[in-house]
């Protein structure tokens, strides 16, 4: 049975690069309105506040418990015609914070997800609410330097398993809280 | 540039390109298909299909599954079984995969097919084909641990140290356009599909190839082998190995 075993190997000069912090802004909040529903002509917010009742359903229905009492969504709108709902939501690890929008049509089915932010870091800040806010909705001008790193790194990414449980739970929040009569 | 991302493969998908977005749009839409097709948790995927029928009467699949069983069943040929997409532990092998025209897959004996370390090596390279016959001048897709860029060098490759989120080591120059890396990065383990055995890795261990489906298939097998001359040079591979301090290992033969 083969064992990974180290004698295989020798040693190689190499470069380490500085323990970094990984940063990439992919779209602005308007910029993935855009991407999600390109025939939208306004978007209006419309966050919806989750009666602790409605909180509990959607943990009981989605098996993911919602952290804040507030979701934020935007109805996507053509003239008077509703053509969809806008949501964005953040994941945060331990380590990484990822903020994705998920793209609904009235009746709920998912019509895309995008990623719109991407952070993680070492130590703690990640579950600090001003670091966190520092991301949200930055313009991609602004997007620091740190952004070009990521495209050449190997080596898994944080799980994503928490935004396939996050679009889960906004399907369910769309049952619970905006679907019409 | 355009910068993109989306949760696909189980992973993040991250899309570079030079291009219109358009192009990037039908790369995505390439790694949704093979995310549809080889998904081993949905029920409809061609992959469950195989794994529900095959070992009664052929199952016909997608040309880019078929493509898929017929790498991986030549990659497990040339690496002794190391890699091997039939699940370990029922006594299947990859030897019990019948593949006939048309498309058609057939199972000697019941067997668990599982594409997943091969898919996403072959979901990038399907990306970055996307890409160029869209016009792309140069572009790059990451999808957690399979890298693939084109048109221009864009600097070092870099990967990430085990068990030290956030550091990572530059790579020396390659020549290779993909890269793959295993690890135990986040308690992921790996299975020896010939003995079954399940082992952790302290070390990650990365392999440049031409393509990514190939690299992805050679991290696996290096890693449980050791870095093999008769393993990579038949594809002009390159490997390397990363240990738990920081430290970059190249073969020592």
């Amino acid at each position: 049975m083969a064992r990974f075993d180290p004698a295989l190997w020798i040693p190689v000069a190499a470069a380490c690069v500085p323990a970094t912090v990984q940063a990439t802004q992919y779209l602005t909040v308007e910029q993935a309105q855009r991407l999600l529903f390109a025939s939208a002509e306004r978007f209006s917010p419309a966050t919806v506040r989750l009666s602790p009742e409605a909180r509990a359903r959607i943990a009981a229905e989605s098996g993911v418990t919602s952290r804040a009492d507030e979701q934020r969504v935007w109805r996507a709108m053509r003239g008077d015609t509703l053509i969809g709902f806008f949501a964005l939501d953040e994941v945060i690890g331990k380590h990484e914070l990822i903020t994705y929008a998920v793209a609904m049509d009235p009746d709920g089915l998912i019509r895309g997800v995008e990623i719109l932010d991407y952070r993680e870091s070492r130590g703690g800040e990640v579950r600090n609410p001003r670091w966190r806010a520092q991301f949200i909705g930055k313009r991609a001008a602004d997007t620091l330097r740190l952004g070009e790193d990521i495209q050449n790194l190997s080596g898994a990414t944080l799980s994503c398993r928490h935004i396939t449980d996050g679009v889960r739970r906004l399907v369910v929040l769309h049952r619970v809280a905006l679907k019409g009569p | 540039m355009i910068r993109r991302a989306r949760p696909l493969l189980g992973t993040l998908v991250a899309i570079n390109a030079a291009a219109h977005a358009g192009a990037v749009d039908s790369a995505f839409d390439a790694v949704a298909r093979v995310h549809r097709l080889m998904n081993f948790h949905s029920c409809d995927s061609d992959v469950a299909r195989i794994n529900a029928a095959a070992h009664r009467a052929p199952v016909i699949v997608d040309p880019w599954t078929f493509d898929v069983l017929t790498q991986a069943l030549s990659l497990s040929e040339h690496s002794g079984g190391a890699f091997d997409v039939v699940v370990p532990g029922s006594g299947a092998r990859h030897t019990d995969i019948v593949l006939q025209d048309g498309c058609r897959v057939l199972l000697r004996r019941r067997a668990r097919v599982d594409l997943g370390g091969i898919a996403k090596g072959f979901a990038v390279d399907r990306a970055i084909a996307a890409l160029q016959a869209a016009g792309a001048r140069r572009g790059s897709v990451n999808a957690g641990g399979d890298l693939r860029f084109f048109g221009r060098w864009p600097g070092p490759v870099r990967v990430r140290v085990p068990g030290a989120i956030g550091s990572a080591v530059a790579l020396p120059p390659s020549g290779h356009a993909a890269y793959a890396t295993s690890a135990g990065y986040f308690g992921a383990s790996l299975d020896d599909p010939r003995s079954g055995e399940r082992s952790t890795l302290a070390w990650s261990v990365t392999v440049a190839a031409a393509n990514c489906v190939v690299a992805d298939a050679l991290t696996k097998v290096v890693a449980l082998c050791g870095p093999l001359g008769s393993l990579l040079k038949p594809f002009g591979a390159t490997a390397y190995a990363v240990d738990a301090a920081g430290r970059l290992h190249a073969p020592a033969a």
